[in-house]
């Protein structure tokens, strides 16, 4: 029997005005438009898509930041985020965020230990003592040394600040952890040190990621299971290797085509897809992909819902192309 | 000499306030006509630096240039101030694509007036030796129509329309695509592109990818692409040339650069990418700063194969077959992971 999922999605749905001459209101921007998702305690799942496909949107209405326009977020079982809804505070320390660079966010003027123990003053109740303890067995599992608790961020390396920034995240105990975008703009040997960390640390801490990112080899070799976002949808999930073996939505196809792999052959070559994504705010009706899509047929003025079980896409011809 | 661009044991520093920062250390690069080259290495290993030295446009107040030549198209581009040679060589026989088209256009003009404004300037009707800007209008003319050729041969629809539109109009790929028919309208024979498809998401990367090699092949364009994306590397690329530390590591074809690298460094590169079923390793340790770089192989200390005789003494690129090392201890055996792929 699979255990309950710890987040679900409802038809989360977020949108953005698009304001005009004397702020009035324009047009609407989709950003995120419909998505259901379901993410399983313990899994990496991850989310690919191009530039404004929504991924970040959806990182972000998921942790809060964002409220949503409609759709439902379910954490643990209890409704988080919906219309109109409060967040219920004791989420906030469960459920966390990582940007891009989470060593940008410490305090230049603060020491890394005033800055490691800011978290728990304000969600927990413990006294300095168990909040100190707490720190130095945080610390040592990212990998410093406790003798850098009284430096400053600039006193030491940006990797090592992208530590101290991850161990003041996991100090709260957080179940689900969202990166968005970890590795972009990293050199590749940074990137394999970076995502090494991320997965002992999952193992340490028994966390659950939701692993927002646009590089497909990063997400092959990280997660259990991958969505594939466009313009605001997912158009298809599945596990992995499922997924990049055999690819059900055209786009999805066209997406794995397009990534250069060394060793593979080359791209470039046999590359179809053409044109870029239409501007979210003027998004086609029926299939988003209709446009760019080889196989568009006359069906495909309907919206496709996804269909499936374990890998499902969101696509009227899958079946009979596969 | 049937090099179109050759960088001899280039070595270059900026003056800063910490002394001298040591930016490039006999450097080694060579590109014929017509290939694509790929110049690969990580953030601060002096591909940007090297690719603004071959174009002249370091600036020459903290530049110091110690050491070795470049010779472009005939011409020496360390030659100092003569600028008369380089100015004519520069822009004309060689042209460069930037990494962020946004950051390189005018905001205020249209996209048309810069164009002409560099056809004016370097369009290859241009007489030779012209010193004013005069623009007849049957230049004018001419150039117009080679500009809309081109932006039709870049897959750009409908020319016209697209003449008159200020950049901010255009997406990141058509901007990029603007780019390379700008690059290619004085009719050069190299391209510099500094990380062309950085900025770009995967399928325009494609697109792009295939246009730049597509029109290098039928107009006999060398390139030389720098980029810290091996799989774009190895997509495009005939040679590929790796730095490190602003070191030349390795120089070979793509195949043997891939299937069989011989430097250390080359092969941890390739071992650290992301791969299903495989936990990327890594290099241990960062890159050095140039103002304190290890003498000898400067990579040496992150060098699981290094020796006493790394620290003292720098090795020179050696080998044969167009497959050239720089390294004491090189590796002779084909790469696993990468052939089985």
């Amino acid at each position: 029997m699979p255990e309950a999922p710890i987040l679900e999605l409802h038809g989360l749905t977020r949108h953005f005005p698009v304001r005009g001459l004397l702020n009035r209101r324009i047009g609407t921007l989709r950003a995120l438009d419909g998505v259901d998702l379901a993410v399983r305690e313990g899994e990496v799942l991850g989310i690919v898509g191009e530039s404004g496909c929504g991924k970040s949107t959806l990182g972000k209405t998921i942790m809060g930041i964002h409220a949503p326009t409609g759709g439902e977020v379910h954490f643990e079982g209890r409704k988080v985020a919906a219309p109109g809804l409060e967040r219920p505070p004791e989420v906030r320390a469960r459920l966390q965020y990582v940007y891009q660079d989470p060593g940008a966010s410490l305090d230049p003027s603060w020491s890394l230990r005033r800055s490691l123990h800011e978290p728990l003053v304000i969600h927990t109740g413990l006294p300095r003592a168990a909040r100190e303890a707490r720190i130095r067995e945080i610390v040592a599992a990212v990998g410093l040394p406790d003798a850098h608790l009284d430096l400053y961020p600039h006193e030491i390396s940006g990797g090592q600040q992208r530590r101290v920034g991850l161990a003041r995240i996991l100090a709260l105990g957080p179940r689900l952890v969202i990166l968005d975008e970890p590795t972009s703009g990293l050199d590749v040997s940074v990137q394999a040190a970076v995502l090494t960390l991320f997965r002992n640390l999952r193992a340490a801490f028994n966390l659950t990621y939701l692993f927002i990112s646009h590089d497909l080899a990063v997400v092959r070799s990280m997660c259990d299971r991958v969505a594939v976002m466009y313009l605001g949808r997912v158009v298809e999930i599945g596990p992995v290797a499922e997924l990049f073996a055999a690819p059900k939505h055209p786009y999805t196809r066209a997406l794995l085509a397009a990534a250069p792999r060394v060793g593979g052959p080359r791209v470039t070559e046999g590359f179809i897809l053409q044109g870029e994504p239409p501007d979210p705010s003027r998004i086609p009706e029926g299939c988003r992909f209709r446009a760019r899509c080889p196989l568009a047929a006359p069906v495909c003025a309907q919206e496709p819902a996804l269909e499936g079980s374990a890998h499902q896409a969101a696509c009227w011809r899958a079946e009979e192309v596969a | 000499m049937t090099e179109i661009l050759s960088v001899e044991n280039l070595a270059l520093g900026f003056r800063t306030e910490g002394g001298l920062a040591r930016v490039l250390d006999m450097v080694n690069l060579s590109v014929r006509p017509g290939e694509i080259v790929g110049l690969v290495g990580e953030s601060g290993c002096g591909k940007t630096t090297l690719a603004r030295a071959i174009l002249g446009t370091l600036p020459p107040a903290i530049t110091r240039i110690s050491h070795g030549r470049i010779r472009l198209a005939g011409a020496d581009m360390l030659a100092g101030p003569g600028e008369a040679t380089a100015g004519a060589v520069r822009g004309r026989a060689v042209t460069f694509i930037p990494q962020d088209p946004f950051a390189s256009f005018n905001p205020l003009f249209r996209i048309g007036t810069q164009i002409m404004d560099l056809m004016r300037w370097k369009s290859p009707r241009r007489k030779p030796g012209a010193r004013t800007g005069l623009y007849s209008p049957r230049r004018r003319r001419a150039d117009r129509a080679a500009v809309i050729a081109m932006l039709d041969a870049v897959q750009l629809p409908q020319p016209e329309r697209l003449l008159r539109k200020y950049p901010h109009e255009l997406s990141g790929g058509q901007r990029q695509r603007v780019m390379i028919a700008m690059a290619l309208l004085p009719g050069p024979r190299l391209i510099i592109a500094d990380e062309p498809t950085t900025a770009l998401d995967v399928t325009v990367q494609a697109q792009i990818l295939a246009l730049l090699r597509r029109l290098a092949t039928e107009r006999g364009v060398a390139v030389l692409f720098t980029t810290h994306d091996l799989g774009a590397a190895w997509e495009i690329c005939d040679r590929v040339a790796v730095m490190y530390a602003g070191q030349t590591a390795e120089i070979a074809p793509r195949e043997s650069f891939f299937g069989a690298p011989r430097h250390p460094y080359t092969r941890l590169l390739l071992e650290s990418l992301p791969q299903e079923g495989r936990n990327p390793v890594g290099i241990p340790g960062t890159v050095p700063s140039p103002r304190a770089a290890p003498p000898g192989c400067r990579f040496h200390p992150r060098c699981p194969r290094a020796s006493e005789h790394c620290r003292s003494a720098r090795p020179a690129l050696a080998g044969g077959e167009g497959h050239v090392t720089a390294c004491h201890h090189p590796v002779m055996a084909p790469l696993e992971a990468v052939a089985d792929a």
